[in-house]
């Protein structure tokens, strides 16, 4: 936290940190997006060769549902790199 | 192994996953200020991240493909290397040993000893874990290059420059926190390239128990589903006797890894406060736990489904291409291309999380301590860039000195053998030990790391124990070789660090609060700033929780 500098010419940046939350959300609800429909497209030939699941559309989904929860995770509670405010404030040390 | 059957949509996942890695350092690059910011992403990132990436830091290419090596060659077993082998320390490292790394405000595990005892320990600790780490990346670069030739096709030296590359690029950007966000998302995709793995293998073979009738019916694997069978004095256990085992793995290994081991303690020190320091561990304890369940049935499916797949270039068996073999054999296109980057992705993570603690031990520990003190925190931000860029040049170089190895984990387990093991009974004594002096801090560590060695190549491979059915005309069990080094190590350290404390000069007390249990630092604050306010925070029963699901799980897989 900023309170740590030494040298009071350069302060740190840390607050501008971006939320991990969308990268990850983002991502997985791309790829669940592309497995999903490829899901539909499955050939006989992959169906055999996975023991007969549907791998692509079961992941795609599962994919989908994750990056959703992590979107609407970023978007409810959106606070960031403070998540928690009470976190950072000073307190009395008492046992 | 046969290339795999990869086409646009897999290649388009890959290029969709490596846009997003480069755009993660160029974004973090913006909050980078600061030599803190840069090597310590400046204490600002919360709780569930950095457990993640805690986990993460140590879910590289080698964890995940030597794990599934050692499921296919030792079989359940393995589990030893994550519930005895891993849970147990990383819980004592959130809940006792994080006080004194947070609390103090140190900047690495080195400096730590720096404060504690002075020169002696710090530089011989520096500058062996920047040699580790250094080599630990190469590993990485090695395990990556020949696993990539055998499923892409690209020659070696192509791989190894690409992914260093990729990792130079966003480290030397991003900082630590590039390296923190991209094995955040890497867990998440290895996760997703895996569970395919097992759920189709398992129904291909008939579930768990089609699994073991398979496994157990072959020859040579009659004790492949039971972890703690043949662990008495007359070994017969893949992995030796229980000394070995609950001694020199679970204790001295896995504790001398896990609690001073600064690429993975670098990621506690980022957290945003104690409290979240304190649950790093903790909260990568959980996917430990059940991460075997990703590495292990993969290994055991492989021996069973695809045997012939196993083999290197030259065409012996490799168990390290256990999960690329099951990859070509069951993945559809899109799922082949989620795993590919998962395993990508892990690779990189384990070679950035060796680069990011290797700049920051060097920059602050020797270059800050010992050849240029007292600069601008702005020439230390650009030494730690060069420092980057040097450190992946080096571990370029590095490796080819992996190549002499086929069981990649049995190498790592040398080194943790040299330099992490003497460690833990150094920490634990200076922590727990007022009195420990300076010149024992050395020179403990000098004798537990000449123990090791010593163990190593002169002790262990002459004696029978450590030969299967103590027949010395087989060849020794490397496993038991590694675990009684390590056990030799702590010994070594402990007594010798004892005795030079009993003939030397403590240092003063008030040198040293905050950093020795009973000596707290008056200005220090509440120890326990950023206290648990809500109940699934609190560390103790995170910590008690994990601790009991493995004491479950041993029990029903025993």
């Amino acid at each position: 936290m900023s309170d740590q500098k030494q040298t009071p010419v350069t302060q740190s940046a840390a607050a501008k940190l971006f939320d991990i939350r969308i990268m990850i959300g983002g991502l997985f609800v791309v790829y669940g997006l592309m497995l999903t429909i490829a899901g539909f497209f499955t050939s006989a030939a992959e169906l055999a060769k996975a023991a007969g699941i549907n791998m692509n559309l079961w992941l795609g989904i599962g994919m989908l549902i994750l990056g959703a929860l992590f979107l609407l995770w970023a978007k409810v509670n959106p606070n960031r790199p403070e998540a928690n405010p009470t976190d950072v404030k000073p307190r009395p040390s008492q046992h | 192994m046969g290339r795999l059957d990869t086409n646009i949509f897999d290649y388009s996942i890959l290029a969709i996953y490596f846009i997003l890695v480069i755009a993660i350092g160029v974004l973090a690059r913006r909050a980078v200020a600061t030599s803190e910011d840069f090597l310590l992403s400046s204490r600002s990132l919360p709780a569930w991240v950095t457990g993640l990436a805690f986990i993460s830091a140590n879910l590289g290419a080698i964890e995940i493909l030597g794990m599934a090596a050692n499921g296919a060659q030792y079989g359940l077993s393995t589990v030893h290397f994550y519930w005895i082998g891993a849970v147990p320390a990383m819980v004592f490292l959130g809940l006792v040993m994080m006080p004194f790394y947070y609390g103090s405000r140190v900047r690495s595990v080195p400096e730590y000893l720096k404060r504690r005892f002075g020169t002696g320990a710090h530089l011989f600790n520096g500058l062996s874990f920047a040699a580790a780490a250094v080599l630990n990346a190469g590993v990485n670069l090695y395990a990556m290059s020949i696993i990539i030739e055998a499923l892409l096709g690209w020659p070696t030296w192509l791989a190894i420059l690409v992914s260093a590359l990729f990792v130079l690029a966003y480290i030397t950007l991003g900082g630590l926190s590039g390296a923190i966000y991209n094995e955040v998302l890497q867990f998440f995709v290895i996760i997703a390239g895996l569970i395919p793995l097992v759920i189709i293998g398992l129904k291909d073979v008939g579930g768990w128990n089609g699994l073991k009738e398979r496994v157990v019916a072959e020859p040579g694997r009659e004790g492949f589903f039971s972890t703690w069978s043949g662990t008495g004095w007359n070994w017969s256990n893949p992995l030796g006797d229980w000394i070995g085992i609950v001694m020199g793995l679970g204790f001295v290994l896995s504790f001398g890894y896990w609690t001073t081991n600064f690429a993975e303690v670098q990621r506690a020190l980022s957290a945003k406060n104690l409290s979240a320091a304190e649950r790093t561990p903790l909260i990568g304890a959980y996917p430990k736990i059940f991460i075997p369940a990703l590495t292990i049935i993969p290994g055991l499916l492989a021996i069973t489904v695809v045997p012939d797949m196993l083999k290197n270039a030259q065409g012996e068996t490799d168990y390290n291409y256990a999960i690329p073999a099951l990859m070509g054999h069951y993945l559809p296109n899109g799922a082949l291309g989620i795993a590919l980057a998962g395993l990508l992705a892990a690779f990189m993570a384990g070679m950035a999380a060796n680069v990011s603690s290797f700049n920051t031990v060097f920059t602050y520990d020797i270059w800050q301590s010992y050849i240029k003190k007292n600069f601008p925190d702005h020439y230390y931000l650009n030494v730690g860039r060069i420092v980057t860029i040097v450190g992946i040049v080096i571990g370029v170089g590095t490796a080819f000195i992996a190549a002499g190895y086929n069981n990649i984990q049995v190498y790592i387990q040398t080194l943790f053998g040299f330099f992490n093991a003497p460690l833990f009974a150094t920490f634990i004594i200076a922590m727990f030990w007022k009195r420990t002096t300076p010149k024992a801090g050395l020179w403990g560590l000098v004798a537990g790391t000449a123990g090791a060695a010593v163990y190593q190549f002169l002790i262990g491979p002459n004696w029978s124990h450590m030969y299967p059915g103590g027949d010395m005309s087989q060849e020794a069990n490397a496993q038991m070789i590694n675990f009684y080094a390590a056990i030799t190590a702590f010994v070594a350290d402990a007594v010798v660090t004892v005795l030079v404390t009993l003939g030397t000069k403590s240092k003063p007390l008030v040198e040293l609060r905050g950093l020795v249990w009973g000596v707290p630092d008056p200005d220090a604050g509440d120890p326990h700033e950023g206290y648990v306010r809500r109940w699934w925070e609190s560390p103790k029963l995170l910590g008690f929780t994990a601790l009991g699901i493995v004491l479950v799980l041993s029990i029903v897989f025993a």
